[in-house]
């Protein structure tokens, strides 16, 4: 399903030129620039590795940014509203009816003591105003739909009595119980073994289907990214360095750390052939460092000096593609590289 | 589950039995011998053997015990020599003042404790965190006994708002009588309510599921009241159990600032008579009420969280 | 008492907290060491004598003369309390370590070796933590008579066990070690892995937790002498002085008030001391 589809409707969520920082006696900034948009019922992805400030622009949209950081530039706007001036009580009725969000972790993001079932008719209760019976009803509804098996029963089970998959599905269910119009994911696959994985993922797809529900898939993992969205925002050291419709982002990658993201992604053909898959050479950036230009520079097969004095924006790098990345922008380095070259990466 | 709770109960039925001995040891292992202690360095030898006879000390250590542990189980605890009634009346007369000064005092601590308790765990770090730490530091570092004599010159001596002594049963009596008391009682183990649930508090507060309950849109007073409070009551509700002893000490010191007729008061009186039949009963019934209280909490946990319960049903 | 100070406490920190933290122990020293240097040094601060009757100026409110006024008997309010406090805090510092060091070995060394021993020791250690301070002191102070010595006593009986607890748990903890291992391979003694290596690892707590355990021996020595069954007259003791002030409540407040305030001070104080070794709950 490609983008271009939908791109005569309005976008969902727009995010302008973000900014997170954590003032204190060590000031950093967590995000430099990021700028995304999702479409309505599309899955957009964020990949970048850790540090890279993918959790904390996605936490901007529901305004769950962790004390003491805080949003210090730019503009969040969902359905046209300006989130970052909602007023309290608007911030609560947003996140309980139009922004759900599900996390990595199945085994801490359920309340231990509260059995399954109370926790989602809690939702339904004071969010949508169903009575007690509706409530109950409408929830055992929606573990079916996240399938689980025996939802009447199961609707009585503490968390720790169910599996990590089964957790997780639980957590979704408690997420899009409201019928939010976006759901976050942050990380939400990452702690899980590979099948379960796949049956998150097809659930997802199945309610966007199903519902019209976007979501904004925020992964450190390339792979489970190119398997279902999209779309695809890169971020790299607090910057978005690259954005656009997945198959074009995937076919013809226009910043060098995309390129070597997608290198890294595993695959069968590399593993029979015995050749070792192409890591990044070097670290991310610390939070608190600061680097000009962009920041991927140090570990940049193709960087040059000027690639450090130029700002970092996105700009058009083809059909509805952005890229951040220097060189594309004002030919600032090699704009190729020689097959030796290549040769000696591996 | 049963197997654990019948495991918990073996185990306090095995200190209450290491508490009878020891508690008749206390007698036993003392210099002098008790019937001349009481009867004073001038009374006759006789007399003194006509004591040892009728409390029964000339028989051998082990038939002693077995006669203290039966007496004890039975309830029978002699009677008092230097109050003249039997044990038992003056525990029965006085146990109610007491109780009632314990139970006012530890449910002070809690309604004041939960709500300043919430309010630094919240905003941790600011100054309001900091003045609650102090203040009830304050309160745990002064000596009970003088937080109540000062709370009885100011509110009662100086603002006549309740009386400087005494005790009343009644309920309106009870407010009247022992407000003062219990809230002395209650300051000084407001720190150790305040501390434990702030610190159990701050790391719920951080747990994956709170932050989920945030983006749900729950409000502020659901997500702490209902989410939070459930998982970081339990390690303030033991630690509660285990600091009952102090508990018991500061009502003992209490009962004597306002001179209350309870078994505080029972008990130093015994102490400067040289009573042993009643500081005996006594610490038997101290021990005896921690170890239950102990057991009771133990029995609590898996009640109140669903993860031990799983494993006191298994393990 | 000593549940609470843990939790109250916690564990060691280190950190960039250490400037606030130290500047905590500096203010808490000089509260303790003012007072206990005062204590120590009584017949130099104060011209009077604790027991100089002086019924002309019995009763008198505090002032430049008498700085915690003066009782019915004339005699200064400071100087008692200065007097009083002074074998008192000897004391009880003297036995709280005391306890501490007892504590530490029986605990530390139970867990080293484990076993039966080890879990008889644990929990006659929680059982005395569990029980009633106070009763247990008032049945030691009716067995063995009124004063310092016996409350010494009754503070030995008891006062190890938060100590022999924390140490059994922290030696737990340290035993399976990579250097608790390495003393095993390289043939150390027993003696030499507990005393050289092990010990001094795991005392941390232990101290910190002494700072507050002095202040509440000595609140308990206080509340002992209070109900009359401390140091015994004619020397002046700061609960003793406290009860004596009492039935005078209205008319000559300070006698029964100051003592007090000097307790609380001195608390305070040591607590600071203690936050600031171990670094306060702020999280």
């Amino acid at each position: 399903m490609s983008v271009g589809l939908k791109e005569t409707s309005s976008p969902l969520l727009v995010i302008q030129d973000l900014e997170i920082s954590f003032p204190g006696p060590e000031p950093s900034v967590g995000v430099r620039s990021a700028s995304l948009s999702v479409a309505p019922g599309t899955i957009t992805g964020l990949v970048g590795e850790s540090g890279s400030g993918k959790s904390l622009t996605c936490r901007s949209v529901n305004r769950l940014i962790p004390r003491p950081g805080e949003i210090t530039n730019g503009h969040v706007a969902f359905d046209g509203r300006d989130v970052l001036a909602m007023s309290k009580k608007e911030l609560r009725k947003f996140r309980a009816t139009e922004v759900g969000m599900i996390f990595q972790d199945p085994f801490t993001a359920l309340n231990p003591t509260l059995r399954i079932g109370k926790q989602l008719a809690e939702t339904l209760r004071v969010n949508l105003g169903l009575s007690n019976a509706e409530a109950k009803a409408r929830s055992i509804e929606l573990l079916e739909q996240v399938d689980i098996p025996e939802a009447g029963k199961r609707y009585s089970s503490y968390p720790h009595e169910l599996s990590g998959g089964m957790r997780q599905r639980v957590m979704i269910a408690l997420a899009v119980a409201a019928g939010p119009k976006l759901l976050i994911a942050d990380e939400a696959t990452t702690a899980l073994d590979v099948t379960t994985q796949a049956q998150i993922l097809k659930l997802l797809l199945r309610l966007r289907d199903e519902t019209g529900m976007a979501v904004l898939f925020v992964s450190h993992d390339m792979g489970v990214i190119a398997q279902i969205c999209d779309g695809i925002n890169v971020m790299y050291g607090g910057y978005v360095v690259e954005a656009g419709p997945a198959d074009a982002i995937l076919r013809s990658p226009q910043h060098p750390y995309t390129r070597a993201l997608l290198q890294s992604i595993p695959s069968i053909e590399q593993a029979r052939s015995g050749q070792r898959r192409a890591g990044i050479p070097g670290r991310p950036p610390e939070r608190g460092e600061k680097l000009p230009g962009c920041p991927f520079v140090p570990r940049c097969r193709y960087a040059t000096e000027p690639c450090t004095s130029v700002p970092m924006t996105l700009e058009s790098a083809g059909p509805a593609q952005l890229t951040a990345c220097p060189i594309k922008r004002f030919g600032t380095g090699r704009a190729t590289v020689s097959s030796d070259q290549r040769q000696l990466a591996r | 589950m049963a197997g654990y709770v019948l495991r918990r109960l073996g185990l306090s039925l095995l200190q209450l039995f290491g508490l009878v001995a020891v508690t008749f040891l206390l007698v036993h292992v003392l210099p002098g011998d008790p019937a001349r202690l009481l009867l004073g360095p001038s009374a006759s030898p006789a007399a003194v053997q006509n004591l040892d006879h009728q409390m029964g000390l000339d028989k051998p250590l082990g038939a002693q015990f077995t006669s203290f542990f039966g007496n004890s189980v039975q309830g029978h605890f002699g009677d008092s020599v230097a109050f003249g009634e039997p044990v038992g009346t003056l525990l029965s007369q006085r146990f109610a003042a007491s109780a009632l000064l314990l139970t006012y005092g530890l449910l002070i601590a809690f309604v004041l404790g939960i709500p300043l308790a919430i309010w630094a765990a919240v905003r941790p770090n600011r100054t309001a965190d900091h003045a609650i730490r102090v203040f009830t530091t304050a309160g745990f570092a002064m000596p009970t006994f003088w937080l109540g004599l000062m709370l009885a010159l100011i509110f009662g001596l100086q603002l006549h708002w309740f009386p400087s002594s005494g005790y009343d049963s009644g309920a309106g009596g009870i407010l009247r009588t022992l407000t003062l008391p219990a809230l002395a009682l209650g300051l000084s183990l407001l720190a150790i309510v305040v501390r434990t649930l702030r610190g159990s508090l701050r790391a719920v507060l951080s747990e994956e599921y709170i932050e989920a309950a945030w983006a749900r849109g729950l409000s502020g007073p659901r997500v702490i009241g209902r989410h939070a409070m459930r998982n970081a009551i339990m390690p303030t509700i033991s630690v509660l159990a285990v600091n009952l002893g102090f508990l018991i000490s500061g009502t003992v010191v209490i009962e004597q600032v306002f001179q209350i007729p309870g078994l505080g008061t029972l008990l130093v009186g015994a102490v400067q008579k040289r009573d042993y039949q009643v500081i005996q009963t006594l610490t038997l019934l101290a021990g005896f009420t921690v170890i239950v209280v102990g057991f009771l909490a133990d029995i609590a946990q898996p009640l109140l969280d669903p993860r031990v319960r799983l494993r006191a049903e298994n393990g | 008492m000593a549940e609470i100070a843990l939790r109250m406490f916690g564990r060691p920190t280190a950190g960039r907290r250490r400037r606030r933290r130290s500047g905590l122990v500096v203010a808490g020293l000089v509260i303790v060491g003012a007072i206990a240097l005062a204590a120590i040094a009584a017949p130099l601060i104060t011209s009077y004598h604790p027991n100089q009757v002086d019924i002309a100026h019995s009763l008198e409110s505090p002032s430049g003369a008498h700085w915690f006024g003066t009782d019915d008997a004339g005699r200064d309010v400071f100087t008692r309390v200065l007097y009083g406090a002074r074998l008192d805090l000897l004391v009880v510092v003297l036995v709280t370590y005391a306890t501490l060091v007892i504590g530490v070995l029986l605990g530390s060394i139970s867990s080293y070796f484990g076993g039966w021993p080890d879990i008889i020791v644990g929990r006659v250690a929680d059982s005395v933590i569990a029980f009633p301070f106070i009763v247990l002191i008032l049945a030691v102070v009716a067995a063995l008579g009124p004063g310092l010595r016996s409350i010494s006593i009754g503070i030995l009986v008891v006062g190890w066990a938060l100590y022999a607890r924390l140490s059994r748990s922290e030696m737990l903890a340290i035993k399976e070690r990579e250097f608790m291992l390495a003393t095993k391979t390289l043939g150390y003694s027993h003696k030499r892995a507990i005393f050289r290596h092990a010990i001094p690892n795991l005392i941390r707590s232990s101290i910190v937790y002494s700072t507050i355990d002095v202040v509440g021996n000595l609140l308990l020595v206080a509340a002992m002498s209070y109900l009359g069954l401390g140091q015994q007259a004619p020397t002046p003791d700061l609960g003793a002085i406290i009860s004596g002030g009492q039935p005078l409540i209205l008319n000559a407040w300070w006698i029964a008030t100051l003592p007090g305030v000097v307790l609380v001070v001195f608390g305070l104080g040591v607590s600071m001391i203690g936050d600031g070794i171990s670094g306060d709950g702020s999280k």
